[in-house]
């Protein structure tokens, strides 16, 4: 035990780049770098790393070798992983038993270089982006049922377990989901998972007005059909700062490419989709619509396609992600037109925009937040000047999380500066 | 009254009773001020009644800037406070202390915004978890969190121990279905978290502060997300000869894919006693009773429990009965929402535990329950929450027997140290309150309990709302396992007696 | 909940049934949620769960009523909808009829008190 501590400590002094592979010697690792005050910067697979402020910080630590699968037991629901396990092996892994992530981690990876990449299980609960079931299913934080990890001060603490329900002491899984890595550096995450659907078909409504569109959503969220996904994809503004995406992101035999559409996503056993449908068809009065049914596979591609941002692959602008209540859709809608490239999901509530240049993001953020939603700029151009904040938390908000960040990593050793300036 | 450490008391603080009584009548209506001991008396305990300790004073403020003067003045002259909802927690959390000034939220009993256009409801936090859905159910909606004590407990308090209900398998505890609250910190901050948006960005502070059993801030609003209700809901009640096949049924039926609203169970002693108490129809030759319920459209739910018969016809059930209609659905529900005052036909006092497991071992844990009741020659009747595994042991025994009572904390503790020996929790929905914890240790180290203690101390720097629950104080972990025998000689006088 | 009633006490025929039914009582304040006094006022004083503590704290100790508990007391409707809603069967009529009867030997009302009640008695009568 000596003798492993003094390694690690002499690992430590030799390398800026640590990439430990046991909990222990991760916990070493960060005593070390408590006793000698070094920040230092946390990451998985580095595949969301651009969002956020850059990190600042002497020692980096790579939890791409901390992987693994730990404990998979599909009756229980549940699958304990190592933080650098991939997010891809895992479904990989699920989907054997005809299981999943219901709660579809976004998959950042086109966004930066065309291709699918959705990180590591670290990365992906510390982030807390959840896809399109968000409105019915919850978060990435309502699936994580405990973690262990090691907090600033390099002391191994854990929370939680493997059970749904679980009043022992603080809730500590969701307070560390979407904390950018910034409390605790996680050496062990346990997901519940959910059995996956046997089909799923998605329907495609060709309109484009505000008003319609937003009473669409607003019957989906009323509907007590199950509804798994509702997005509204308008077409992209003629523009040349915006390269077209969309003809390629949904490419697709029975979508049509023209125009902009309304879609929603639903899952069962045949019978019971087409039952479904056939009431929603009432609900909606959709005969009333030019429309189209995406089958089984058409549908499976469609939803990889808005949960992994296709629409803005490569993208060189800056990308914003503004939650408003449902009720704000329309006005939001009326705002953006076709000035900005954007799609809507969770029925409305989620808006992912496309802004070029830094000057209109003011604009567009002053709209979010007159309609009471919350925005955070995902991606920044190469010309961000860093006027605007990349998250915004009111003083008071502000002054609580700074207590709880003190409370985890009293010396602010974690992605220093990665969510907000002051800590 | 029964033994049970607590933080010491500041006697300067008790002497100076008077002043601080006129002090908290500027903040609020000085009939709200309650410092008689008659008056505070009825405020001692709360549905833990084996604990009881009177509080300085009571007082009830009528709106959040009340709330934040009241807390700010109790900060700055090191006042402790302990909130209270509608008092029927079952892990004493609300426990007064005499040097406390207890906070009930009562007179927050209004419905603010009903937002159907949002789908949520904004309201104070006395208000009841029923009287939610009562307010939306005239267009199809509902509240999905059910705890038993629905009619009664208040949204604060739920909100305070996540609790969750029958349906929680399918619709999740509080904490999955809230969107935001209004706070009131110790220092009498004012802070609001999240709102009419799914999620917040920065720290999930809502997730924090569900089930912190008061003691972060008092909640004076809450903002609950309503669901449509379902087309179709159905039950089945399904008997089996052995806990095993019960048991092993309930595994089978989620690994199966399928997602149940709820799925109850029952052993023979719980179906004797309900069946006894409301003649719900129920099997008598099972030993083991398990209530399924289905909720979408008519032909999932046909579908799937056709499959759910199948399942069950593996696991050697004797019986298998599909409620025809509302009512009889309702009738199946009747003898389990009754097994409280059931038991309490069976023996003159009960202890009601609240533990949970993997599902996978639930006949493992029955085994063990009935094993320990052997050694401890106490009777006990279960009911479980069996899709997410949450126990609800009922301990049967005479409260004026003291030896018995003795035997009863035993068992007690014993099955919680079971659970988390099978890799589950100490309580699934009650909270660990000043109940449970001692036994705290048994699932978490020193570090562990450090780091919550240190994000307590970081929003209550001087450790004064609800001190002394949750938390152990008497020991350190390291001398765990022992703690609770030390406790006391007398501990449940007088323990829950439906 | 427990009770401390002593011997001499328990001689009397309706200690002896009021000390049945407060241990029947669990306290899990369920009935509250019914109590139209409760409903409004939101202290619990003014709910079944804290008269029934006020009322077996009165017996207990043979205490004279104070002013305030008497009013929690005379607030009480005898609408008796918290025992319909009572898991425990308590009945709740036979305690709020011994404390009210404690009260009218107990305790000397005002003549202000007095005189509303008289008024009161005296026109429901003529209606
Ligand atoms: C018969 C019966 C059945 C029950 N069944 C269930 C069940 O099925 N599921 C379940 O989960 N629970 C159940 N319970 C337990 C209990 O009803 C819940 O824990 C409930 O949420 C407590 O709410 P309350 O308003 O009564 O809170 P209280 O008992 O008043 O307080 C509980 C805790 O919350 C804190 N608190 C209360 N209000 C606030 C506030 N506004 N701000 C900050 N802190 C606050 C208190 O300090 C205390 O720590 C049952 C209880 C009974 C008596
Ligand atoms: C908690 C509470 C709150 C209350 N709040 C209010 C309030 O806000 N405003 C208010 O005005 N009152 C209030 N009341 C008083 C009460 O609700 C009213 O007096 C109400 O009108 C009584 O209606 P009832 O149906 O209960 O009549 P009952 O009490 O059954 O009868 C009242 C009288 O009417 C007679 N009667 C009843 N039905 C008939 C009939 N069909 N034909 C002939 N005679 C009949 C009865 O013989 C009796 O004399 C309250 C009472 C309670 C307990
Ligand atoms: S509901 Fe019944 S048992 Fe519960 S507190 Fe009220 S009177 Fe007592
Ligand atoms: S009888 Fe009295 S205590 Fe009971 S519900 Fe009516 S007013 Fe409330």
């Amino acid at each position: 035990m000596f003798t492993e501590e003094k390694k690690n400590s002499q690992i430590f002094q030799d390398s800026n780049h640590l990439s430990p592979t046991s909990e222990l010697e991760v916990s070493e690792l960060i005593k070390e770098a408590y006793k000698k005050k070094f920040p230092i910067d946390i990451h998985g697979s580095n595949s969301k790393k651009f969002i956020g402020y850059n990190v600042q910080a002497a020692k980096s630590l790579d939890f791409s070798n901390l992987s693994g699968v730990i404990e998979y037991l599909p009756e229980e629901l549940y699958i304990k992983v190592k933080p650098g396990t991939l997010i891809k092996d895992i479904e990989n892994i699920l989907e054997k038993n005809n299981q999943e992530l219901s709660f579809e981690p976004t998959d950042f990876g086109y966004l930066k270089d065309g291709k699918s990449n959705k990180g590591t299980a670290g990365g992906c609960v510390s982030c807390n982006f959840a896809g399109s079931r968000r409105f019915k299913v919850g978060s990435v934080r309502d699936f994580i049922l405990g973690f262990r990890g090691v907090n600033g001060k390099g002391d191994i603490i854990k929370s939680g377990g493997t059970v749904v329900k679980n009043v022992t002491g603080y809730d500590l899984s969701k307070l560390v989901s979407g904390s950018f890595g910034t409390l605790v550096a996680l050496t062990e995450v346990t997901l519940k998972i959910s059995a996956k659907k046997p089909s799923q078909n998605t329907i495609i409504i060709y309109e484009k007005d505000p008003k319609i569109i937003s009473d669409l959503f607003n019957m989906v969220l009323s509907s007590s059909n199950e509804i798994s996904g509702a997005v509204f994809v308008p077409d992209e503004p003629k523009s040349k700062k915006f390269a077209p995406n969309k003809s390629k992101a949904f490419k697709l035999n029975d979508l049509d490419q023209e125009g902009d559409f309304f879609a929603f996503r639903i899952e069962g056993d045949q019978n019971s989709i087409k039952e479904r449908i056939k009431d929603i068809s009432n609900e909606m009065d959709l005969k009333n619509y030019k429309t189209s049914n995406l089958d089984i596979y058409q549908s499976d591609l469609f939803w990889k396609s808005i949960n992994s941002l296709q629409l803005f692959s490569e993208t060189k602008n800056n990308l914003l992600r503004a939650v408003v209540p449902p009720s704000k859709s329309e006005k939001m809608m009326s705002f953006l037109k076709n000035k900005y490239r954007y799609f809507i999901d969770w029925s409305g509530a989620l808006f992912w925009i496309e802004v070029p240049g830094d000057q209109n993001i003011k604009e567009v953020k002053n709209t979010i937040i007159q309609n009471d939603g919350y925005v955070t700029i995902i991606k920044k151009s190469e010309d961000f000047e860093f006027t605007e904040k990349l998250f915004t938390i009111d003083d008071t908000k502000l002054m609580i999380s700074k207590k709880i960040k003190e409370s985890f990593d009293p010396r602010g050793l974690f992605n220093p500066g990665k969510m907000y300036k002051d800590f | 009254m029964s033994e049970i450490a607590l933080p010491n008391v500041d006697r300067t603080i008790v002497s100076k009773k008077d002043i601080i009584v006129n002090n908290l009548k500027q903040f609020t209506d000085k009939k709200n001020v309650l410092s008689e001991l008659d008056e505070i008396r009825p405020y001692e305990t709360d549905a833990l009644a084996a604990y009881k300790n009177l509080p300085l004073a009571v007082v009830l403020p009528e709106n959040t800037q009340e709330v934040s003067e009241i807390l700010k003045f109790c900060h700055r002259e090191n006042i402790k406070v302990i909130p209270r909802g509608a008092g029927t927690g079952l892990s004493g959390g609300a426990l007064p202390l005499n040097d406390a000034i207890l906070l009930g939220l009562g007179k927050f009993n209004k419905i603010l915004d009903i937002d159907f256009d949002n789908k949520c409801v904004v309201t104070q936090p006395g208000v009841t978890n029923l009287s939610i859905t009562h307010a939306v159910k005239h267009k199809g909606y509902y509240y999905a969190p059910d705890p038993s004590s629905q009619l009664a407990c208040s949204i604060g308090g739920n909100v305070a121990e996540n609790s969750g209900g029958v349906h929680s398998l399918k619709y999740g505890t509080t904490t999955n279905n809230i969107l935001g609250v209004e706070m009131v910190m110790m220092d009498g901050t004012i802070c609001r978290i999240g709102g009419k948006t799914l999620d917040q960005e920065g720290y999930d502070l809502l997730g924090l502060i569900c089930g912190s059993e008061g003691l972060l801030g008092v909640i004076t609003e809450v903002t609950v997300k309503i669901l449509k209700n379902p087309q179709t809901v159905k039950a089945a009640l399904i008997g089996f000869p052995s806990i095993e096949d019960g048991g092993s049924c309930v595994t089978d039926i989620i690994s199966n894919g399928i997602t149940p609203a709820g799925m109850e169970i029952m052993d023979k002693a719980l179906i004797d006693a309900t069946e006894k108490f409301v003649h719900a129809g129920y099997p008598m030759d099972a030993e083991v009773l398990m209530i399924v319920e289905l909720d979408g459209t008519k032909s999932e739910v046909e579908e799937l429990f056709k499959q759910i018969k199948q399942i069950a016809e593996k696991n050697k059930s004797n019986s298998f009965k599909l409620s025809k209609n509302e009512k009889e659905r309702l009738g199946f529900w009747s003898g389990r929402k009754a097994a409280f005052p059931a038991c309490g036909a069976m023996a003159p006092d009960y202890y009601c535990m609240d533990g949970t497991i993997p599902r996978g071992k639930l006949s493992e844990i029955l085994k063990e329950i009935s094993r320990l009741s052997k050694k401890y020659n106490l009777g006990v009747a279960n009911g479980f929450h069996a899709g997410d595994g949450n126990l609800h042991p009922l301990i049967l025994f005479d409260g004026s027997n003291k030896e018995e009572l003795r035997r009863t904390e035993e068992f007690g503790a014993e099955i919680l140290k079971a659970c988390v020996r099978m890799g589950g929790a100490l309580s699934g929905e009650h909270g660990i309150g000043i109940e449970k914890r001692e036994l705290m240790c048994e699932a978490f180290n020193d570090n562990d309990i450090q780091q919550q203690i240190n994000i307590k101390m970081s929003l209550d720097e001087k450790n004064l709302l609800n001190p002394g629950k949750v938390y152990p104080i008497l020991r350190k972990c390291a001398e765990e396992g022992r703690v609770h025998v030390h406790r006391g000689e007398e501990k449940f006088p007088d323990l829950p007696r439906f | 909940m427990q009770t401390n009633f002593t011997e001499t006490q328990l001689k009397d025929k309706d200690n002896q049934s009021s000390e049945k039914i407060f241990k029947k009582c669990v306290h899990c304040g369920m009935c509250n949620a019914t109590c139209p006094t409760y409903g409004i006022l939101g202290d619990e004083l003014d709910g079944p769960r804290g008269r029934i503590y006020l009322i077996k704290d009165m017996l207990e100790n043979n205490k004279k009523p104070t002013e305030k508990v008497v009013k929690h007391i005379d607030r009480c409707l005898s609408c008796y909808s918290c025992m319909t809603t009572c898991p425990a069967g308590v009945n709740y009529m036979h305690l709020i009829d011994h404390g009210k009867k404690y009260i009218e030997k107990n305790y000397e009302r005002s003549t202000f008190d007095k005189l509303i009640r008289y008024f009161f008695i005296y026109y429901s009568s003529e209606y």
